[in-house]
């Protein structure tokens, strides 16, 4: 299950799909907006996708997961819209027969989410003014994004 | 031939629309296109050396030759994150 929406999403959405008899663990990941970065007080997040290719690469992941790992499911739910601090912005839920693999392959969904995903986040803040994560910096990053074992993507 | 050309978050602030249309010539690469595309809007050209192209939703080098059609996407550094 690989979704990006603009709905309130939690970890209760996922877990009757991704329980089943055979799988004796399911790991979830909850990110959450923080109150905080950088020492500023983060007054609420604004997610933008590129929604087509999102969730495509949402299910990129999910089958890469299934190449690597013996799990039994895999969903994704990233949410994009206005988010308030506390409220969910990913859910991953891994269920796999035993626990060591469900735990490493939800390690790599979120990983690889943060690389590969066209996803931006606008952080609002407290004191005033907004800025775009990643792109807006006070120093330049130099250096391109890399995928998993330190691959230039492109 | 033409091309459909998608930006995001500051790029599509900074130009005041999420699409455009370009006029390429046959053969064009990507990099051709970012070249048009910087000479055009200088107000993004600074942006461009950091964003990745995606082409009909998969990521491409910048020596990917377009196609009349093609559905170009580019990509500013996503949201990251600890």
């Amino acid at each position: 299950m690989f979704r990006v929406t603009r709905d309130k999403i939690s970890p209760a959405d996922v877990e009757a799909w991704v329980k089943e008899p055979g799988a004796g663990a399911v790991v979830y990941f909850d990110g959450i907006v923080r109150d905080h970065s950088e020492g500023k007080k983060v007054k609420f997040l604004e997610y933008e996708a590129y929604e087509a290719m999102a969730e495509e690469k949402l299910r990129d992941i999910g089958e890469e997961i299934h190449r690597r790992w013996p799990v039994s499911k895999v969903a994704i739910l990233h949410r994009v819209g206005h988010l308030e601090v506390g409220e969910s912005s990913v859910i991953i839920a891994v269920s796999s027969p035993h626990r060591d693999h469900a735990f490493a392959a939800c390690r790599f969904a979120i990983e690889q989410i943060k690389i590969l995903v066209p996803i931006w986040k606008r952080e609002h803040w407290e004191e005033g003014g907004r800025h775009w994560v990643n792109i807006e910096k006070t120093t330049p990053s130099a250096s391109s994004p890399t995928a998993e074992g330190g691959n230039q993507i492109y | 031939m033409q091309v459909r050309l998608k930006l995001f978050a500051i790029l599509r602030e900074k130009l005041g629309e999420g699409e455009i249309s370009m006029e390429m010539q046959p053969g064009s690469k990507v990099e051709d296109l970012l070249a048009t595309l910087a000479s055009r809007q200088p107000e993004i050209a600074p942006l461009l050396p950091n964003c990745l192209i995606a082409v009909n939703r998969q990521y491409v080098p910048r020596s990917q030759v377009l196609t009349a059609g093609d559905e170009i996407a580019v990509i500013p550094p996503v949201s990251g994150g600890k």
